[in-house]
């Protein structure tokens, strides 16, 4: 669907005009979209997952642990498809009680289609910056209906390195997240980034139950927390349901394509902008962290993606 | 790459009237294109494997099977993926030493990407009709480079039921291939089939070692073969390298995703035109002869497998 033919749909929960401020700058923040409740079983849910991490002792598919973390005192970066470890949380992302899908549905059309999760930690006194960076080359779809929906679960501010994003982004060119040698960084180039209006850039604050919404072309990043005071932000990344991915999805999810509101598609539509393609994950990814901290950049030949598994 | 732009390209096989014609009608035929030592080794290996297929006695993800198939009297309809059952048929869909993916490389562009094979053997005395259909539905990609080759391995005649077209029908819509009820059925409803302009049909009737191509938006079917000859037909499928699938393969193959000339896309490239989606088929594919036979049924895809 276009943003007219979205916006020609009564919408659910957001108002006309912050769905055309979604349309026009790439993204929105809905402050305290999350009544008390939800907010509540989502910081317990939270909660119960960090403890399950202190038995862990290093990264894998399920968790990036950040330096330094320990049984006493996790320190965690990422909690992959956060969906598929706890059931608040696919709740939380589906159910016919949270507002979620609901807003998502205002965003995409009537139908829509889950595509992912994790929970980005940013944890306190150093968690890890995210260079700036386009969503929709990690995880290419036929169109660019797919958004990703941030919800803090604790009240974020300036120094807990809140989503920084570049308004129009979204209707600018889809950059390149590969450096010299041509592997992946997941990030554009400092020459690039340099380029970046500063001035522009706004920064999404927003008290517990806050949701931001951004599109998956639309330019974003965020600092390191120095604060005393961790970010746990829980995304969740959608589509229309005439979306169809075309390259392998890193996070594994027994949710991958499900339909969470509407009905699913009989035809795909392809948004005629072509779409830069990521590495072949399909033996194996490391998370955005890592990659952009070059901490593994193993890959001698880089391998493009080719759509063999499907 | 849009036709203007492949064709800017020198052919490397093909004339540049050839490459003209496959963008205007959506099909050509490339008579006697194969060597004949490429058309005995093919027909020795395919040979091998008819005796193979004498101890099966069940339709599998290998073997589409007529019903009357015994060990006696082998009666096949499809061998599915024959490139990943002897190196025979990739060598010939693959290697520098084939013509096959040069030919390739001149219709959908220098790099060149294997989708998947299929052998359809359409067996003398009464071997399937294909009904009328388009192949994208079947394995959608986010552009209509995807063509399919088909290589006559024995001379093909109207009476063992050549492939058969409507020129300009890849410049037309999508139709649907599901029935009143929602099933898939892999061809046009009987509604669409009698509106289609049977005079305007064309046979591509070939000798052996000839090779026809198609897009994947030419409609198109073949005749049973109620001859005393069989008529296996060799399908690869290809599309240029930037051409990203997005359903569940049907035929999935080790070499699903290959690239055989050229090199891998750094860009997908995505054409506007929508395409309609086929059933989920992570769960199991049955051939398209059973399909339009109404043996089997399924629901659309999600793309949850990616």
């Amino acid at each position: 669907m276009t943003p007219e033919e979205v916006l020609s749909q009564k919408p659910r929960i957001l108002t006309q005009k912050q769905r055309e401020r979604y349309f026009e700058d790439g993204f929105i923040l809905v402050e305290k979209l999350l009544p008390d409740s939800w907010i509540e079983r989502l910081k317990a849910a939270t909660e119960a997952m960090v403890d399950k991490s202190r038995a862990v002792t290093k990264s894998d598919d399920v968790w990036d642990l950040d330096k330094g973390h320990t049984a006493a005192a996790p320190r965690l970066r990422r909690l992959s498809s956060m969906n598929d470890h706890h059931p608040d949380y696919w709740a939380y992302a589906s159910a016919a009680d949270s507002p979620l899908p609901d807003v998502i549905a205002d965003l995409v059309g009537p139908d829509v289609k889950f595509h992912q999760s994790k929970l980005n930690f940013k944890w306190s006194k150093g968690g890890d910056e995210v260079k700036w960076h386009q969503d929709i080359s990690f995880w290419p779809h036929t169109n660019y209906s797919p958004l990703t929906a941030g919800t803090y679960v604790y009240d974020c501010d300036g120094a807990q390195g809140p989503l920084g994003v570049l308004p129009g982004s979204h209707n600018g060119p889809v950059v390149n997240q590969y450096n010299d040698k041509g592997q992946w960084v997941g990030c554009m180039n400092a020459e690039d980034t340099a380029k970046i209006d500063m001035s522009k850039v706004v920064y999404l604050e927003g008290p517990a139950g806050s949701v931001t919404l951004h599109n998956c072309r639309t330019l974003h990043y965020s600092k390191a927390n120095w604060s005393e005071m961790p970010r746990p932000l829980l995304l969740n990344v959608y589509s229309a349901a005439d979306a169809m991915p075309y390259t392998f999805n890193p996070l594994k999810s027994q949710y991958f394509g499900a339909i969470v509101r509407g009905k699913p598609a009989k035809w795909a539509y392809h948004d005629p902008r072509p779409c830069l393609l990521p590495p072949d994950w399909s033996g194996g990814y490391t998370s955005i962290f890592a990659v952009q901290q070059e901490e593994q950049r193993a890959r001698e030949k880089p391998q493009r993606a080719s759509g063999g598994m499907m | 790459m849009t036709p203007e732009q492949i064709l800017s390209i020198k052919p490397v096989i093909l004339t540049q009237k050839q490459r003209e014609r496959y963008f205007e009608d959506g099909h050509i035929v490339i008579e006697r294109i194969i060597p004949k030592e490429w058309v005995e080794k093919l027909r020795a290996v395919t040979n091998q494997m008819v005796e193979e297929s004498r101890k099966v006695s069940k339709r599998d993800a290998k073997w589409d099977i007529e019903p009357d198939h015994t060990v006696e009297n082998p009666r096949l309809r499809r061998l599915s993926s024959p490139v990943d059952h002897h190196p025979i048929y990739w060598e010939y869909a693959s290697a520098q030493n084939s013509v096959l993916p040069d030919i390739m490389a001149d219709l959908v562009g220098p790099d060149v990407k294997f989708h998947h094979s299929k052998l359809n053997f359409k067996w003398s005395k009464g071997g399937a009709e294909v009904k009328w259909h388009q192949d994208i539905p079947a394995w959608p990609h986010t552009n209509y480079t995807p063509a399919t080759s088909g290589t006559y391995l024995y001379d093909c005649n109207l009476a063992q039921g050549p492939m058969a077209f409507i020129p300009g029908s890849h410049n037309g819509p999508i139709y649907s291939e599901y029935d009143d009820k929602g099933n898939w059925t892999g061809c046009l409803s009987p509604a669409d089939t009698s509106k289609l302009e049977m005079n305007k049909v064309i046979y591509l009737e070939a000798p052996a070692g000839s090779i026809t191509v198609h897009n994947c938006r030419s409609l198109h079917y073949s005749a049973p073969n109620n001859s005393d000859i069989g008529r296996p037909l060799l399908l690869n499928v290809y599309s240029n390298a930037n051409a990203m699938p997005y359903t569940f393969n049907p035929i999935p193959s080790q070499y699903s995703g290959a690239i055989v000339r050229g090199k891998p896309a750094t860009w997908a490239v995505h054409d506007p035109r929508p395409c309609m989606l086929p059933p989920d088929w992570s769960k199991g594919y049955s051939s398209l002869f059973s399909k339009q036979k109404g043996e089997d049924l399924g629901a659309p895809a999600m793309g949850g497998m990616m």
